[in-house]
């Protein structure tokens, strides 16, 4: 039996900041460099182009900018008015929040992966493959079991939360399709 | 004879176009100042200029050029110049009668004569351009296309559904306009959709002389600077931080000044224009030597767009220099990121052998690692909004220096 004072119910403040931490566990990471090459380069050899700097990984992010044509990676789900003809697309965003109880939640984190129809194939170990399918390959490989700075890690866990699927077919069919899928973590922060 | 046919030829005959011409330009000539409409006005040097010159016209009024704006006879005017060589391209500024005009209509080779016709510009534009840290002033014409009197509804305000049509000159300052820019006219916001920029002057200036911007009545937003009609201007504040190393040093000193130019508290990557009184020289890299003699005070100062910021270093015979140099000199570090550097005593130019100490002001977020030799590695553990502070110390002698560790993007 727990005291019930504001000390032993759990606390979101910092939750806001995953999102930032998925991409910085992603871009100090060297196995991660193929991710940010597939998004850059809209060729099919992008995995035999050279590594990008962190700033150039950085110049991918939209921070509130007004023309989204010049970004790559965005931090919402509405990426409106943007070609998506040559581009790939990645946006991680919020998806849902359950709170198991006053002290546990778990968060999940939706990306999205989306590619314009000119550019959807690349070579990946030897042979040409689809594009989505190898960028959420690498995206799961390098974030699950990766501490995000909450309780436990990032899992691909349907166990920790029924919405950790992946979902192809995201698109309007007539100028991108992609693929999306889920990741949860536990959430525990009190005091 | 046959010299004197071969010089007649090359330089006294005329081909039919050369007669032609040069008939129409005497008679140009000859009844220029037969004519009450002949007036001396102000013509733009070149186009962007912004310095004008006496020139004699022959002004006549036309009517309106275009449909669906407000007609008003005394906006549009052409002006007849005395010499058939007078070229003007469309985009050009005149200025009489107490206004601004611009050329729409501009000379062409198939007249024999040189005339361009004007509208008079009957507004201004003010913006703040957020990259120069700059505001602008541009006149323009303009004139509006009311569609359906139809409100706009939107979530908050109604706002009229009307569409108004500025013409400016294409010049380097209004070609940096983007779209969604937000003027402000006479109290009343607006925000550019569209504009028309793609009506060259030529295949070899392929810039348009002549901008048309279809801006769209707009909400007022809490950034505006209604009072002196300049959009957005409060949501850039921009200040610059000098970091001098040196309050007194002796003459013949030189160092390096460092100029942070910050965007709403936050560092940006540009760089400033640097400027000293008579006492130093400055490049513009910040690098200086002090040239004034003891007692005089060099003062440098900073500039970026309408922002300044001074600092000085005072001028003495001499000065016991016993400071800890570090390098390279570091400002921030981004989150995750590492950085070696190097601290040691100097007395003036020489360097010591003595050991310095290194401290983190937040070992939560920066931590110092030694790595023997005054040699050190700082590394970000995670970003912080506050400035961090690493002291550096030897006895009696400190060095502080503040960091920014500043997240990825």
């Amino acid at each position: 039996m727990f005291c019930s004072n504001e000390e032993t119910f759990n606390k979101f403040k910092n939750t806001p900041t995953i999102p930032y931490k998925i991409l910085k566990t992603l871009a100090r990471n060297e196995d991660a460099e193929d991710i940010f090459k597939i998004i850059k380069y809209p060729t099919y050899d992008c995995l035999s182009k050279p590594n990008l700097t962190l700033d150039e990984k950085m110049d991918l992010i939209s921070k509130n900018n007004e023309s989204l044509d010049d970004f790559n990676i965005f931090f919402t789900d509405i990426v409106n008015t943007i070609n998506y003809e040559n581009k790939t697309i990645l946006k991680i965003n919020e998806w849902d929040t359950i709170p198991t109880d006053r002290y546990h939640a778990t968060l999940t984190y939706k990306f999205d992966i989306l590619i314009g129809t000119n550019i959807p194939t690349i070579e990946y170990m030897g042979v040409p493959c689809n594009r989505c399918s190898v960028l959420k390959s690498m995206l799961i490989d390098n974030l699950n079991g990766k501490n995000v700075d909450t309780v436990g890690y990032l899992e691909f866990n349907r166990q920790l939360s029924v919405s950790c699927k992946s979902l192809g077919g995201v698109g309007n069919s007539q100028e991108f399709t992609g693929i999306s899928f889920v990741l949860a973590t536990n959430l525990v922060n009190i005091g | 004879m046959a010299d004197y046919y071969k010089n007649y030829l090359q330089n006294i005959a005329q081909t039919p176009k050369e007669k032609y011409l040069s008939d129409a330009n005497a008679f140009i000539d000859a009844q220029w100042e037969n004519t009450y409409l002949l007036c001396d006005i102000e013509e733009e040097s070149y186009l962007g200029s912004g310095i004008y010159n006496n020139v004699e016209a022959i002004k006549r009024t036309i009517t309106e050029y275009s449909v669906n704006v407000i007609k008003d006879e005394s906006d549009s005017r052409t002006l007849l110049f005395k010499s058939n060589n007078h070229d003007v391209e469309r985009g050009r500024k005149y200025k009489f009668n107490d206004n601004e005009w611009l050329v729409y209509n501009p000379t062409n080779e198939e007249e024999v004569y040189s005339e361009v016709f004007v509208r008079r510009c009957n507004n201004h534009i003010k913006w703040f351009d957020s990259e120069l840290n700059q505001i602008f002033q541009e006149p323009c014409s303009m004139g509006e296309e009311l569609g359906s009197p139809t409100p706009k509804i939107n979530k908050d305000i109604i706002v009229q559904n009307g569409r108004v049509v500025l013409m400016v000159q294409g010049n380097e300052k209004t070609r940096r306009i983007k779209k969604n820019q937000r003027f402000i006219i006479d109290g009343m916001p607006y925000r550019l959709v569209a504009y028309n920029n793609y009506m060259d002057n030529s295949y070899i200036v392929d810039d348009a002389n002549l901008l048309w911007f279809y801006c769209y009545a707009d909400i007022e937003q809490t950034s505006d600077d209604i009072e002196n009609n300049i959009a957005n201007l409060y949501e850039y504040n921009y200040s610059i931080n000098i970091i001098n190393n040196q309050d007194k040093q002796i003459s013949n000193y030189s160092d390096t000044l460092r100029a942070d130019i910050m965007l709403n508290g936050e560092k940006t990557d540009k760089i400033v224009e640097w400027e000293s009184n008579e006492f130093a020289t400055i490049d513009n890299y910040g690098n200086y030597t002090l040239t004034g003699n003891s007692g005089d005070v060099a003062v440098f100062t900073a500039k970026f767009g309408r922002d300044i910021a001074t600092t000085q270093v005072e001028i003495v015979s001499s000065i016991d220099n016993t400071f800890i140099k570090i390098e390279p000199m570091i400002y921030d570090i981004k989150d995750g990121g590492k950085v070696d550097i190097v601290a040691n005593v100097y007395n003036n130019d020489t360097k010591l052998s003595d050991e310095v100490f290194v401290t983190s002001g937040d070992t939560n977020y920066c931590t110092v690692t030694s790595n023997g030799n005054n040699s050190f590695t700082l590394t970000s553990l995670k970003s912080k909004t506050e400035l961090i502070t690493i002291t550096f110390t030897n006895g009696s002698i400190i060095k502080e220096i503040q960091i920014k560790l500043s997240p990825l993007y």
